[in-house]
């Protein structure tokens, strides 16, 4: 990388790169891209709300809106943000030099961002992008109901990108199994680690089942076949077992890496070990393979599927959630607990992610669901883990490791800024959501009557979203103003437990001149210890 | 004997042992939905899932002594590290004008034959570039790595 | 203030999400329920909340513990079978209070006084008394409304004729629906007179949320002078 002039050197360093590090960094602002156009698609959607009657946008505008909302966030934004995360930490977590594929990484990520820009291109064509929601319900995506030609392009994107997270799995497997450094047992891996490896089995064996159903349904729209068409032999029901096979597990691959980044953050400012790391492991695990058996709770009302089953499995996997919310709060009683902006919003996502976990519970019971399905009840719940859970551990994890991606620290008050306004802008705009939705407002409804009373909460829930945008926009002056700054940053800020944290802010090319013994999980705090002579620990704590 | 033992998971290592506990917990749950339900793409989907971990899982377990080494040598925390740095892969264009290929080629779906001769050429030029970078690096690991 | 946030969430959790009353049988089993699961779920969010805040304020770095290491513990097998178990419990005893209202929302009486199948279309419904002859159909707003005598089981076959749409009512706590090449069935047991807004819960295109329809649950008697006259107007 020679700092040669002119615009085309740095560009070619970014095609060419096959660095995690970079493909990492490349993942990170592709998805953050997609997320502001994924944020602004929910602001447009919200002020159209925030009043009845049609004032901003046409109902297939509003309808398209959603369609790309949900599909972005989900599958442009949140699936590709862990692998940002995976490609920077895991290699470096392990004690390696480069993920075991390097060339098939980078693939992964052009994969994806083609694939993403496919799905986008729909605004481009006649009929404009995909209309049919992001579960895509056939037989409303079947050719007679949904004719734009940015449906068989957001069929086509998401295959791609489908196949880029398949690839990116694999690499993420292969690199904890065959690159760990010396001495780094199983069962010394950070739980970062875990839960990326866990999240890969979800990938590897969920997103196979939604690739089948794209593609059986590209076959129906273009080349004549009937497999989701009643009025032909075909299976409505099918595609919503397809879809939801993977879909349910995806909500899992959005939520247990940032549970992984929680257990690094936690840890490290209570000055105290993960508590009941084992079980974390296992309860890891179970909500893994629970995930895989879920999938039809999404399928309550269709009368098709069994209800004691599916309702009985989503709530067992309230215990191994449960389990880990309890190990950090373990993790933190007893500890000396400072709270610099990673781990306000660690606290922060225990708060809300757990009003979160338990109204799934509510909606996890059939007869409940019967009620609350598809209304703005389940709209909340999901926004709550999602936005209160995935959301709040993704800033955590950028806070935490901002530093050494780029060798500066964020700036604390603007931190401090976005997290309260992204705290309260939650609560406000997502809160009332639940009201809606017990009073039966149905998601998905571009306008409603003024005479049902919904106006008022609506109203409050648009302005909670204002404050929303607010926080990102704080967020990004933030990142700005930093990069302007020379890089100081030490090899270990915030006093870490991991190996990233062995290694110079940012790490060079191949990321290690050297290991510490590791015989913990935390082999940078043992170095730490030892060079202290085992005495106190006087690692200066964040300012 | 001491196969039998790794592949039903008594002696396996770690990482194996995962892909196996995997998919004992995935038959349970694929028998008792099949006995609950009787639903066909439900049951298929969590038998493949419960293959597929499976077959990797015995796969992992029975992959022989060089794992076992490896495994084995990871335990000990007092090996040096290995210096990758000649190892890493030189910049290349190819994984990109491979996915960017690939991915207008895949358009053709939609739009016809157009994009699909678009997109072949870089997919073509990125496949063997790609190919061949790696064959060189395979054969000088061959050469430089005799000793091993 | 740091106090003030967690229980601001607690009250939102205990006082929100309330459901308006239910109008039917199967529906105030329904309202119980989930009652029972708001005092549970406020019980947990407590807990949670109040060992989050007890540690945010007592654990708290404070400059006279500086350089003071605290002890380090890796666990407590006690305290983790401990919240193993306890959710565990609490998780069979929900189920427990699901599955006896599944018995009744999914029951099906040996011979219910009214039948009415359902047909959603883009973007309406037919509703038709297969027994008396009459059939009601409409789109827009307000929508086609039908008639039901209170007291007595309605069962509804529910299917679609184009995509996929869904049959909810709100004051029956209750919604299923609408597949094209199947045929849903369901009951109904509305126990309060009065006139009930339905809608479209599944998202089915343009016309979505302008498919409203109407549920009058009326006496016996009007009900009949009511058949009387539809089958009237249609003969």
């Amino acid at each position: 990388m020679s700092a040669s002039a002119g615009l085309g050197a740095p560009l070619l360093v970014w095609l060419t790169t096959t660095d995690h590090k970079r493909i990492g960094i490349l993942y990170g602002v592709a998805a953050f891209g997609f997320f502001l156009l994924g944020g602004l698609l929910a602001l447009v959607m919200r002020l159209e709300l925030s009043a009845p009657g049609l004032q901003v946008v046409d109902v297939q505008t509003y309808d398209q809106s959603f369609t790309m909302h949900g599909t972005i966030m989900m599958l442009l934004f949140g699936t590709p943000m862990v692998a940002a995360f995976a490609n920077y930490f895991v290699p470096l977590q392990v004690g390696a030099a480069d993920m075991v594929f390097p060339r098939l990484n980078a693939l992964s990520f052009w994969l994806f961002l083609s694939g993403g820009l496919i799905v986008l291109s729909g605004y481009l064509v006649q009929g404009g992008p995909a209309d049919v929601g992001w579960t895509g319900y056939a037989p409303l995506s079947e050719l007679p109901y949904s004719t734009t030609t940015g449906t068989d392009l957001w069929i086509v994107g998401l295959a791609l990108t489908g196949v880029a997270s398949i690839l990116g799995a694999i690499n993420f497997v292969a690199t904890i199994y065959t690159r760990r450094a010396p001495g780094l047992s199983m069962f010394r891996l950070p739980m970062f680690c875990w839960t990326i490896l866990v999240t890969s089995l979800l990938i590897l064996f969920a997103f196979p089942a939604v690739t089948t159903a794209l593609a059986l349904l590209l076959l129906d729209r273009r080349f004549g076949a009937t497999f989701f068409v009643a009025a032909e032999g075909g299976d409505p029901i099918l595609w919503q077992h397809l879809f939801w096979f993977f879909g349910h597990p995806e909500v899992y691959i959005l939520a247990l890496p940032f549970f992984g980044i929680l257990s690094e953050v936690i840890p490290v400012f209570s000055r105290k070990p993960l508590f009941g790391y084992r079980l974390m492991v296992l309860a890891t695990i179970l909500i893994g393979v629970l995930s895989m058996g879920v999938w039809a709770h999404h399928m309550f009302t269709t009368g098709a599927i069994s209800l004691p089953f599916f309702t009985l499995s989503s709530f067992l996997i309230a215990v191994p959630t449960g389990i880990k919310i309890f190990n950090w709060l373990a993790t933190m009683i007893g500890g000396r607990l400072t709270f610099p902006t990673p781990m306000l919003f660690a606290t922060g996502f225990i708060y809300l992610f757990t009003i979160g976990g338990i109204t799934g519970v509510i909606v996890a019971s059939a007869p409940l669901d019967f009620h609350f399905q598809d209304t703005y009840f389940v709209v909340a719940h999901l926004h709550n883990v999602l936005v209160g859970g995935s959301l709040m551990g993704i800033f955590a994890g950028l806070y935490f490791w901002f530093p050494k991606i780029t060798g500066r620290a964020l700036g604390e008050r603007l931190g401090k800024a976005h997290f309260w306004l992204w705290t309260v802008g939650f609560i406000v705009t997502f809160l009332p959501q639940y009201q809606l939705g017990a009073e039966g407002m149905p998601r998905r409804y571009a306008d409603y009557p003024a005479e049902l009373g919904w106006t008022t909460l609506n109203g409050v829930s648009t302005i909670g979203s204002g404050l929303l945008g607010l926080g990102v926009l704080a967020f990004l002056v933030n990142v700005a103003l930093t990069l302007r700054r020379p890089p100081d940053q030490p090899a270990d800020p915030w006093g870490g437990n991991a190996l990233e944290w062995w290694t110079s802010s940012p790490p060079p090319a191949h990321n290690f001149e050297s290991l510490p013994p590791i015989r913990s999980n935390r082999p940078v705090y043992d170095a730490r210890r030892a060079a202290e002579g085992g005495g106190r620990s006087g690692t200066a704590g964040p300012p | 004997m001491r196969r039998l033992l790794a592949l039903v998971g008594v002696t396996s290592p770690t990482e194996a042992r995962f892909f196996q506990v995997v998919a004992v917990l995935a038959a349970g749950g694929a028998i008792v939905y099949w006995f609950v339900s009787y639903e066909t793409a439900g049951t298929a989907l969590l038998g493949g899932f419960t293959l597929a971990s499976g077959l990797i899982g015995l796969l992992l377990a029975d992959a022989g002594t060089d794992w076992r080494a490896s495994a084995a040598s990871t335990r000990d925390p007092d090996r040096p590290l290995l210096d990758e740095r000649g190892r890493l892969p030189s910049p290349t264009l190819a994984p990109f004008a491979v996915g960017v290929g690939a991915s207008i080629a895949a358009t053709s779906l939609v739009f016809g034959p157009a994009p699909l001769l678009v997109g072949a050429l870089p997919l073509a030029w990125g496949a063997l570039d790609w190919l061949h970078r790696s064959r060189a690096e395979m054969a000088a690991l061959d050469d430089g790595e005799e000793g091993q | 203030m740091r106090r003030a946030v967690p229980a601001t969430f607690a009250l939102a959790l205990v006082a929100g999400a309330c459901v308006a009353p239910a109008a039917t049988a199967e529906g105030r089993q329904i309202e119980a329920l989930y009652t029972a699961f708001l005092v549970i779920a406020a019980l947990v969010a407590l807990v949670v909340f109040g060992l989050a805040t007890f540690a945010i304020v007592r654990y708290r770095f404070v400059p006279r513990a500086a350089g003071i290491e605290p002890r380090q513990v890796h666990g407590n097998n006690l305290v983790e079978v401990i919240w193993t178990a306890v959710p565990l419990l609490i998780v069979g005893g929900l189920f427990a209070g699901s599955l006896a209202v599944l018995a009744r929302t999914e029951a099906r009486s040996a011979e219910p006084v009214v039948e009415i199948q359902v047909e959603a279309f883009r973007w309406g419904w037919t509703f038709s008394y297969p027994d008396e002859g009459v059939q009601v159909s409409g789109f827009g707003n307000p929508g086609p409304e039908i008639v039901v005598p209170i007291d007595r089981p309605v069962r509804l076959s529910l299917t679609s004729a184009d995509v996929a749409h869904s049959w909810f009512v709100p004051r029956f706590l209750f919604k299923r629906d609408a597949i094209p090449g199947r045929t849903n069935t369901f009951e109904i047991t509305v126990e309060e007179p009065g006139t009930y807004r339905g809608q479209c819960a599944e998202f089915c295109g343009i016309g979505h949320s302008q498919m409203p329809f109407g549920v009058r649950a009326v006496s016996e008697d009007e009900y009949r002078a009511w058949l009387e006259q539809a089958s009237g107007d249609q003969g």
